[in-house]
């Protein structure tokens, strides 16, 4: 209907007034998540319900679920450098959180958001990796714009038009020459970003011996706990990890491999702690994890904590040997002088 | 030093670690680092029972142990040469509020029964305490029944009875309608049945945990 409008109005002599319109592009969402530990989120990004496009992201290894997580909603149209939180809310096991807002994009062709746990945590101890996803702007949109002519004689013209184009980004000017032919819609898909993410699972034992478990576990003062920290480049991209864990003995902390990983990789930190008396009980240790890309872009921290109850008594075999059963009492004929 | 924490654990539910004196004393010190004792338990009393102690933690070469002795709740360490230590399965609980007696082996409860408790006035004091003796009765028909144990627990009311220093027993009863009530001078009674089967399982530094 725009080109129609155009062609009659060449004839004319005067130059058509100058039209600038801004369009807004807007991008709509909706997050849906499985469960706090097990997270699927869903990005759709249209413009002025047109075409959308969907995306989706692994949030990380299933746990436990619980009820009632809280969760945060961010969206980043830097590539994720910067994130900006656009909702909040809670959901429980086997519900959907959904979160839907508008917001303007910008010029940005992509836009990333990440679903966030701070509270409640869905196992109970430990917040869920947060889950990304990135959407990509649609190829094309339709959008609905108003022109406004004005004649030689003073008349105005009003008109509406609406026409499937690629999003607009800049003011646009319309002149009388020939309007140019509708752009062609482009030949080759839209180009994903890479979308770098990371899981982290703490697990421990006691002792140097046994399996490694999620806890809590018992441990006494004295004792030795081990700490297993696995690291899974979840994401689409070589990411380098960087991991701290404070509670670790100093120069315990250590990698069994590269800490370069490619997508679908993991590697293993492990560290050891001995208990004091002065530890807190129960005693949490939490590691944090980062991972930057080659390109710069950091993601994380991402965290997963474990923790051990102090327990008295013996555990260990440094002590003396306790073997035998105590037996029945041996009763002593006597008269009693108890307070009765 | 005092304390009021459940009783230790030997690494197993429900199980406890008693401690049996091997020689005729043991000293008690304020620390393991302590220069001085600050009290000597003659092992076997005036009755002739054997001294015992329930460990509460341990350290190298030394046991932390809870004290037959006022105030309620002391505690001190001995030397780990001094005791000989065995494994208890068995505690017991007793519940002021509900006047009941619960019976644990292993982490399991095996019997509740009514008991009668301190009055008012006389009240049995809440804590975490240990078997120290068993006293078979001449009389089984007597206000002790068969058999009494006696509590590592002393009356924060009464300094002395019956020519006894105020210690706190468990024993049978010969008003067992009073059962279920708070009546007693602080002792926890039992009916004889009751007090009878627990005499034939329960080791000396048993657990005995009252709570309010």
């Amino acid at each position: 209907m725009v080109l129609h409008d155009f062609r009659r109005l060449r004839g004319q002599r005067h130059l058509l007034a100058l039209v600038v319109f801004l369009a807004l592009v807007s991008a709509v969402w909706f997050v849906p998540l499985a469960s706090a530990h097990n997270s699927l989120i869903t990005a759709t990004l249209g413009c002025d319900g047109g075409a959308t496009y969907t995306a989706t992201a692994w949030a990380g290894p299933s746990t436990a679920s619980r009820t009632n997580s809280d969760v945060r909603v961010f969206r980043s149209t830097d590539n994720g450098k910067t994130w900006t939180q656009v909702g909040q809310g809670q959901f429980k096991q086997a519900d959907a959180f959904s979160f839907s807002g508008t917001f303007s994009v910008g010029s940005s062709p992509t836009v990333r958001v990440m679903v966030q746990e701070f509270a409640n945590w869905g196992d109970g101890v430990h917040p869920a990796p947060p889950g990304y996803a990135t959407a990509t702007r649609p190829s094309h949109c339709t959008t609905t714009t108003t022109t406004t002519t004005t004649g030689t004689t003073g008349t105005t013209t009003t008109t509406t038009a609406t026409t499937t184009t690629p999003p607009p980004t800049t003011t646009t000017t319309v002149t009388t020459t020939p309007p140019p032919p509708p752009p062609a819609p482009p030949t080759t898909p839209p180009v994903i970003p890479p979308s770098p993410a990371i899981a982290i699972v703490k697990t421990e034992r006691v002792g140097h011996t046994g399996a490694y478990r999620r806890g809590p576990i018992s441990v006494a003062v004295g004792q030795t706990l081990d700490f297993q920290i696995l690291v899974t480049n979840t994401g689409d991209v070589a990411v380098t990890l960087t991991l701290t864990d404070r509670l670790c003995d100093a120069g315990t902390l250590r990698a069994a491999g590269t800490t370069t990983l490619a997508p679908g990789a993991s590697v293993t930190y492990t560290c050891t702690h001995r208990l004091v008396t002065a530890d807190a009980s129960p005693f949490v240790n939490t590691a944090f994890v980062t991972a930057a890309t080659a390109t710069g872009a950091v993601i994380g921290p991402v965290s997963s904590s474990v923790s051990a109850n102090r327990v008295r008594g013996v555990l260990g075999a440094t002590f003396k040997k306790v073997t035998p059963k105590a037996k029945p009492a041996k009763a002593v004929a006597a008269p009693a002088h108890f307070t009765g | 030093m005092t304390a009021n924490a459940l009783p230790a654990t030997a690494g197993r539910a429900g199980t406890s670690i008693v401690a049996q004196a091997t020689g005729s004393s043991v000293t008690v010190f304020r620390t393991p680092s302590a220069t001085r004792p600050f009290h000597v338990f003659r092992n076997s009393d005036a009755d002739g029972s054997p001294l015992v102690f329930l460990v509460r933690r341990q350290a190298r070469g030394w046991d932390q142990v809870r004290l037959p002795m006022r105030p309620n709740g002391s505690l001190g360490w001995v030397r780990a040469r001094a005791v000989t230590l065995a494994l208890d399965t068995y505690r017991l609980t007793v519940s002021l509020r509900r006047h009941r007696i619960t019976v644990w082996r292993g982490g399991r409860a095996i019997a509740r029964d009514p008991v009668a408790v301190g009055r008012s006035s006389l009240p049995t004091p809440p804590g975490v305490y240990y078997l120290t003796d068993l006293l078979r009765q001449a009389d089984p028909q007597g206000a002790y029944g068969p058999y009494a144990f006696g509590l590592s627990a002393f009356s924060e009311v009464l300094e002395t009875f019956g020519g006894g220093p105020g210690q706190i027993g468990l024993h049978g009863t010969n008003e067992p309608g009073l059962l279920g009530t708070s009546a007693s001078h602080g002792c926890i009674r039992v009916a004889n049945s009751v007090i009878t089967r627990l005499a034939r399982i329960l080791p000396l530094g048993t657990p005995v945990v009252i709570a309010p």
